[in-house]
């Protein structure tokens, strides 16, 4: 192996600001507290806007790839580890709206609910993303009021001793008494009036 | 369990840990008139008992009706399918455990078929 030209030469010349020392952030040697490295010359937009885009091109080609694959496999553990993986604020808010639509099709809520929670701090301007922090909220209780009690009560018992007999049929019961039945919601309301459409009538479809 | 929106007419629902979503017969949410406070429309087909449907997400307010004690009333998330035309809606409405269930207490006691429910 070829030695450097420098040490054939017996004479390496250092000076005291020697670039080295700036070069890649790190210093000549190890105990040496050099400075960072700053460029001369700042980097144009466009080359960085450049550099960062082929970054994510390669992120979308290669991640989203495969966070597909995983998806189409079912593949829930490795969709859960390529998700944890990827630093989202490289990509496109489009492409984390996806693998959140993704984790939803998988059943994974709750990491849907952290995707979207990621993406409305990453994306703030992201209307979609917003769109899906809001619904996906936790469940939030609102308030508590007295139950109506034996009217639903009656009501559930003469649905579990009569359904079976309405099958495939829309049936409204109040306080234990049959109010109509009909094939479809809108015609049973019309069979019922507004005033069988209240909160204390029970209406059911009786599925076959 | 039986559930209704301020002011409307109950429906009974099926408690299902199983399943991640509250799930609404898409009849039922129209006739229902809920006012969303937030929609999203994933891009995805859901799951439902083994099946794939598209559909809206759907933020809002329902009250689990109790025949002793006290209503709850709740701020959940809901599936609503979008049905093709003629397509009629297979499934009973669910009350799934992600977005409904695991933020209240509940216990259910099967030898009698009772359901337990409060806030936390």
């Amino acid at each position: 192996m070829r030695a450097p030209k420098r040490r054939h030469m017996g004479l390496f010349i250092a000076p005291s600001r020697h670039v080295g020392n700036k070069r890649h952030g790190h210093s000549r040697a190890p105990e040496d507290k050099g400075d960072l490295a700053k460029h001369a010359m700042p980097i144009p937009h466009s080359i960085r806007r450049w550099r960062q885009n082929i970054l994510a091109q390669d992120l979308r080609n290669g991640h989203l790839a495969a966070l597909e694959k995983a998806a189409q496999s079912a593949d829930h553990r490795t969709f859960d580890l390529l998700v944890r993986a990827i630093d989202w604020s490289v990509l496109r808010p489009a492409d984390l709206a996806r693998t959140l639509d993704l984790a939803l099709a998988l059943d994974m809520v709750s990491l849907a609910r952290e995707l979207a929670q990621q993406g409305s701090k990453v994306f703030p301007e992201d209307k979609r993303l917003q769109q899906a922090l809001a619904v996906l909220l936790p469940p939030a209780v609102i308030r508590m009021r007295p139950a109506q009690g034996s009217y639903l009560e009656a009501s559930q018992k003469w649905l579990k001793e009569h359904a079976s007999q309405y099958k495939g049929q829309w049936v409204a019961v109040r306080s234990g008494t049959l109010l109509g039945s009909a094939p479809t919601l809108q015609e049973l309301y019309q069979q019922i009036g507004p005033h069988g459409k209240t909160a204390l009538t029970v209406i059911v479809k009786v599925v076959s | 369990m039986t559930v209704a929106p301020e002011g409307r007419h109950a429906v009974p629902m099926i408690v299902d840990t199983g399943a991640p979503w509250c799930v609404l017969d898409p009849e039922l949410a129209e006739a229902w008139g809920l006012i969303p406070t937030a929609t999203y429309t994933p891009s995805t087909e859901l799951n439902v008992r083994g099946t794939s449907y598209r559909g809206n997400l759907i933020r809002a307010a329902v009250a689990l009706q109790a025949t002793s004690g006290v209503d709850l009333e709740i701020e959940a998330t809901f599936f609503v399918p979008t049905l093709d035309p003629g397509e009629t809606w297979p499934w009973p409405n669910f009350l799934g455990l992600d977005g409904f269930l695991n933020r209240i207490r509940f216990a259910v006691d099967a030898t009698e078929n009772v359901f337990y429910f409060g806030a936390r």
